[in-house]
């Protein structure tokens, strides 16, 4: 009756969600199917949590005739499948209402699927903005601190959940307040901590109908994007919380200096084993630093042993010359990641667009490194702690190379990684700001100003 | 067999973690359910087919509260088996 969808069609959701080579996901759907196969035919059913359950049920023979000659004839015995759709589905099916003729909804564009991933990602940032950080810190956590497999990243772009329990900070998101997994991510924490289940069980009327105050808001916010990018861009590498902004009406409040929050980022990833991430989190108000984490290229279980940073990095590198590091190469083994590996040389893994920088016609995607390869680790002039200028404008370069990869490929991260880079070296973003998307930029510098409802300081 | 069962055989077998098996396996069936919220019909070849239908408006009688209710129109999903999977189940009987 209406438009057919066949594997091909899946397979490119599949990829425009989770940027993965084809094969692998088309293998992995029709394993799918085959074990799906194999579990009726072991136990009679199989259950997909947020899907439904398939159950064999075998059909009585009945009696029937034959349509041509009309001999009466028993139909034998078979077994058939019947689908039970889970709760969600069916109440989200039900809750549209059944029109006589239903109009043909267009296919998500990709166009559309991205701006909407753009949206999603302005109310994340919103949730992460209100000065009550605390609250939403646990969220953070869940998201950021995932080892973050290539696949795990893009949580958002799939279509809100309907989960009632969304945690109520989400609420202050007023662009796009569409709940997202958050609590369901929470629950899967950091092992697991990947979109889940999002059954973007949405209609696409109210859908649409969200999205167009949105547009609305940033139709009337062109003018006032002229505004925030003279503030973000010009002054200040950090923008102002309204805290501190009423603390010093005077004279414009000196970002706290990404020196400082990397040093004591790295002190307490230190001291806590580099569990403890979140807590970094008070040290970075920006944003969290964690989100533009690197993914965990190859998978970290296997955790090979590094050799050895060349000579005692901090110590031994100290005397010789101002550099704090000299540069050396580094052959990718199996569970290496730019986080570890900066982590490893530089003693901070905050550090590792730098790497990304100087390795950026080997390294593609940020997030998955090719192990056989042999990386630049690029000198650094300075202890983490205090970086020098060139330093801090590759490792800009490097973040912003991140955002431009991030944003290509709709990953919900880039806005985090643009605001790093602007953390490191306002400069370099500024010179590149012809590279920036500024459909999507104002989203971002739109939900930036949120929290800033209080009556801003008269300055003169 | 559940999902965490499938899950567990579908790293198994693609030599992949098992949180990386569960997006692949989430992110196929959301791809599913996305569409099939959309009244398109998705078809897996030698599987099945999803699908959804519009059920009429019907009054049906409730025997237990000994009167009649109306049934407002719904959207049901319905699975219609392939011919393989048809095929590799005629074997299997109720325990």
């Amino acid at each position: 009756m209406s438009h057919c969808v066949y594997q091909n069609t899946l397979l490119d959701d599949i990829i425009r969600e989770h940027p993965l080579p084809r094969q692998l996901v088309k293998r992995a759907a029709l394993e799918v199917l085959d074990i799906i196969r194999e579990g009726l035919l072991r136990d009679g059913s199989v259950r997909i949590n947020n899907f439904g359950t398939f159950r064999i049920k075998r059909t009585a023979p009945r009696r029937g005739r034959n349509p041509k000659t009309g001999e009466p004839i028993t139909i034998p015995p078979r077994n058939t499948v019947m689908f039970a759709p889970c709760k969600a589905l069916r109440e989200q099916l039900e809750a549209r209402p059944v029109t006589a003729k239903a109009p043909e909804t267009p296919r998500p564009t990709r166009s559309a699927a991205m701006s909407m991933a753009a949206q999603r990602t302005v109310a994340v940032r919103s949730v992460a903005l209100p000065p009550a950080l605390d609250d939403t810190q646990p969220e953070h956590t869940a998201q950021a601190d995932k080892p973050a497999v290539q696949i795990d990243k893009r949580q958002e772009t799939a279509p809100p959940t309907p989960v009632p329990t969304a945690p109520p900070s989400t609420k202050a998101a007023t662009i796009d307040a569409t709940p997202l997994p958050l609590a369901r991510e929470a629950a899967n924490s950091a092992d697991t901590a990947e979109p889940g289940r999002t059954p973007n069980l949405e209609p696409s009327e109210t859908e649409r109908k969200r999205r167009y105050p949105v547009w609305l808001y940033t139709g009337s916010a062109a003018l006032a994007i002229g505004l925030l990018l003279w503030q973000q861009l010009d002054g200040e590498p950090d923008m102002e919380t309204p805290a501190t902004a009423l603390l010093s009406p005077a004279e414009p409040t000196p970002a706290p200096s990404p020196a400082l929050s990397t040093q004591s980022m790295s002190r307490r990833i230190s001291s806590a084993g580099g569990v403890e991430k979140a807590v970094a989190l008070e040290a970075a108000p920006l944003g969290p630093p964690e989100a533009v984490t690197p993914a965990q290229a190859v998978e970290t279980t296997a955790a090979a042993p590094l050799p050895s940073p060349v000579s005692g990095t901090a110590a031994g590198q100290g005397e010789r010359g101002d550099t704090f590091f000299v540069a050396s190469a580094h052959t990718i083994s199996s569970g290496d990641s730019l986080w570890r590996l900066a982590e490893h040389y530089y003693g901070d893994p905050l550090l590792w667009p730098h790497i990304y920088q100087a390795n950026a016609e080997k390294i593609t995607n940020p997030d998955f490194l090719r192990s056989g390869r042999t990386l630049t680790i690029p000198q650094l002039q300075g202890p983490p702690s205090a970086l020098s200028e060139t330093d801090r404008r590759h490792i800009a370069a490097g973040y912003f190379m991140t955002y431009l990869y991030y944003r290509d490929h709709g990953h919900r991260d880039a806005f985090f990684a643009l605001l790093e880079a602007k953390r490191y070296s306002a400069e370099v973003v500024e010179e590149r700001q012809h590279e920036l998307d500024l459909t999507r930029l104002e989203l971002i510098l739109l939900a930036q100003q949120q929290p800033l409802k209080y009556p801003q300081p008269f300055r003169r | 067999m559940n999902t965490t069962e499938v899950i567990k055989l579908l790293a198994k077998r693609l030599d992949i973690p098992q949180r990386e098996a569960r997006v692949l396996l989430y992110a196929q069936f959301d791809a599913i359910t996305r569409h099939l919220l959309e009244d398109h019909t998705v078809i897996q070849r030698g599987f099945g087919s999803f699908g959804v239908k519009e059920t009429a408006p019907r009054r049906a009688y409730v025997p237990a509260k000994k009167a009649v209710c109306d049934i407002p129109a719904k959207r049901k999903v319905f699975f219609r088996i392939g011919k393989q999977l048809k095929e590799a189940l005629a074997a299997w009987r109720p325990r």
